[in-house]
């Protein structure tokens, strides 16, 4: 049993798997620390190496940029396992870009077989992570303050902040804005005046005082959302398998229905 | 609330209620960019919040005004019914859609209208809150505008440059229907809005080459029918989404089920809209859109209507049994997305993965395979899953799969065996 534990950062992951490829150890479990106390024995740190993360982030990115992202998804998926599902997809995309003669479009299109269990594993994750994503570009909701910045509060279950972030940039530069994900006390802040966001902890938010229009605008949703549908059409399990009840704590339109 | 607001919150009320009965909420197609002013398109669409009803919201679907010179049957709105009236000044409707456009509500406007004192005037002022959206609040957002019937083609033609996609209604599947419901509105005038709608969209695909972009509704053009009001058989409807599709370039056709809003002795005694027969139109018409089905595959005189049992690619392999089974190590990808069971997704990752190793029956499940239903269409290496089929067990046993579906399962128009192929009564915007 040998299970390898991690300071949780995306740069240890890749430094530790760089060099239990380089040592060709095949690890039984790569794990974070918090999730490692059931285990007493068989533990095992490495310190983060540099050189090795250099090298293998770089050649990563140049076998395939898509092979890269997909990587980044599947960390951020943050689910159990995922450690271990990418240092399998990463010999894969290794082993791929080192066979003879291989050309840059078989190698594409091998990262897209799923009947490859290293491949498919990862790629449920990043879809995972990306189908999240683009529920919250659709589920973000902001509620305007009293200086007129735009805040919206979510929990998603994957940590997705920083692929949101530039989706509103483009959309709203001429506001000020926040997303604020207070499941993992981060958020992107969004400054007008230098176009730009920072991903940073944010502090649970007491004491918010909204604008004073702010009330009326969700009012004026609440009604509309509620009449919108039609009732000959009553579908509610269509409602939910699109729009899941953990949401609806944070959805304008549904702040009130959430038992 | 102050009362600006509670005048406002009804005034919305009443031309939400008005303007729900329209099945389009689609963002898609766009991908307008925006460097001025707040808004952006995003080519997949986006969908915002989901009505009681499973409808996607997308956009602020609202009518400018629901005070109506015309009298069709079967709409909400006409002038003999009995209803609350109001009309938004551009303005205001502007103001409203940019304060719910930055709270992330929604991804831009729908705006349609009834017909006040005539078309033109209607869409006068559509496209004046358009252009204050535009213009004044430099939105950027997704803009959805309803063309007002036979409004003059100088104003279809302005509209197109102002908004993301651009729809003109053909309310029904043929022009006697037409006639006889809608008596105000006559069908050379609404096909031929499509046309000119049409033929602009051509010329500014054409100036690409210059402009490098498309400024006439570069998300196209899309229309709808109401079904199940009048006695079409759905070969009619499919002969025409065909033909709309190939001959005018529409992007989508919408089917919307009957609601009965009204009691008229020209209309069905119905009690419940027909979402079943909606459902299985949405179905023929992704076949024709992404299968490349043709229309007379789907439905011919000997089957005019689909099978409200069985989808209709179910229904059409097992009337063609002789082009089966399909052998999945060497089929071309247009028979392989003809088998049931396997959508676009599953065929590409077919074609990927084969050429890697040979495919299993067990690889074919993880690619994402429905293999409850494809199993008796496809073969690997020359065998069949269960070596024992014969073509007379396979219809029998694949004509098994009706009577699983259970009555009350029809009635809602939920079908479990056929979920992967299942499309949502309105269209969902998917990125991946």
């Amino acid at each position: 049993m040998n299970i390898y534990v991690y300071d949780g950062n995306f740069d240890s992951l890749i430094s530790l798997c760089a060099e239990l490829i380089a040592s060709k150890i095949t690890p039984e479990n790569i794990m974070t620390e918090d999730k490692s106390h059931g285990y007493l024995f068989d533990k095992i740190y490495l310190s983060f190496n540099q050189n090795l993360y250099d090298r293998l982030n770089s050649r990563l990115n140049q076998i395939s940029k898509t092979a890269y992202a997909h990587i980044c998804a599947a960390f951020l998926s943050e689910t159990e396992g995922m450690e271990i599902k990418i240092y399998n997809y990463i010999q894969t995309v290794l082993r791929l870009s080192l066979e003879k003669n291989i050309s840059q479009q078989k190698i594409d299109d091998y990262l897209e077989n799923f009947a490859d269990s290293s491949i498919r594993e990862l790629n449920q994750l990043s879809k995972k992570v990306y189908i999240e994503r683009h529920r919250f570009l659709g589920l973000i909701r902001f509620s305007e303050l009293s200086d007129k910045t735009l805040y919206a509060q979510f929990e998603p279950d994957h940590n997705i902040s920083l692929l949101l972030a530039p989706h509103f940039k483009q959309r709203l530069p001429k506001d000020n804005w926040i997303i604020h994900d207070i499941a993992r006390g981060i958020g992107a802040v969004y400054d007008k005046e230098k176009n730009d966001y920072i991903l940073c902890g944010l502090e649970n938010t007491a004491g918010i005082i909204y604008s004073e229009e702010e009330n009326a605008f969700r009012q004026i949703w609440q009604r509309y959302w509620k009449e919108i549908a039609i009732p000959e059409r009553k579908n509610p399990k269509c409602q939910l398998n699109f729009m899941p009840k953990r949401y609806w704590k944070h959805l304008t339109e549904t702040e009130n229905l959430n038992r | 609330m102050n009362s600006d607001f509670s005048a406002l919150n009804d005034k919305l009320s009443i031309l939400g209620m008005s303007a729900k009965y329209d099945a389009s909420c689609s963002s898609s197609g766009s991908s307008r960019k925006n460097p001025e002013g707040s808004g952006n398109a995003v080519a997949a669409g986006i969908c915002h919040s989901w009505g009681e009803d499973g409808r996607c919201i997308s956009l602020l679907k609202v009518l400018q005004t629901n005070i109506c010179s015309f009298d069709c049957a079967y709409c909400i709105n006409r002038k003999s019914n009995d209803i609350p009236r109001a009309v938004f000044s551009p303005a205001e409707l502007a103001d409203l859609t940019m304060q719910f456009y930055k709270r992330n509500y929604i991804e831009g406007l729908f705006l349609s209208s009834a017909v006040l004192k005539n078309s033109d005037y209607s869409m006068e002022l559509m496209l004046k809150t358009v252009s204050l959206l535009r213009n004044v609040h430099r939105f950027g957002g997704y803009i959805h505008l309803k063309v007002m019937p036979g409004a003059d083609p100088l104003l279809i033609k302005r509209a197109g440059f102002l908004v993301d996609r651009i729809s003109a209604n053909i309310e029904l599947p043929t022009g006697e229907s037409l006639s006889l419901l809608a008596p105000d509105k006559k069908p050379d005038k609404l096909i031929g809005s499509i046309k000119d709608i049409s033929s602009n969209i051509r010329e500014s695909v054409d100036e690409y080459r210059f402009k490098r972009s498309v400024t006439y509704a570069p998300g196209g053009q899309s229309t709808q029918m109401i079904i199940g009001a009048t006695p079409e058989t759905d070969k009619t409807i499919l002969n025409l989404t065909e033909s709309l599709y190939k001959k005018l370039s529409l992007k989508r056709v919408y089917y919307s089920a009957y609601v009965p809003v009204t009691e008229s002795s020209l209309l069905p005694a119905l009690t419940k809209p027909p979402l079943l027969r909606e459902h299985r139109l949405y179905q023929a018409d992704w076949l024709l859109r992404f299968y490349g089905f043709k229309a007379h595959e789907i439905l011919n005189d000997e089957y005019p209507n689909l099978d409200m049992r069985i989808d209709p690619k179910t229904a059409w392999a097992m009337r063609n049994y002789h082009l089966f089974p399909v052998e999945i190590s060497t089929a071309a990808y247009e028979e392989i997305l003809r088998i049931p069971g396997i959508g676009v997704q599953s065929a590409q990752r077919i074609i990927k993965a084969r050429r890697f190793s040979k495919l299993t029956f067990e690889d074919l499940k993880k690619i994402g395979v429905v293999m409850k239903r494809a199993k008796y269409f496809l073969s690997c290496s020359g065998k069949m899953m269960n070596s024992n089929f014969s073509h007379d067990l396979i219809l029998a046993e694949a004509g098994g799969l009706y009577s699983e579906i259970k009555i009350s399962e029809l009635r809602e128009g939920q079908l479990p065996l056929f979920r992967e192929q299942s499309i949502p009564p309105i269209e969902i915007a998917q990125e991946i």
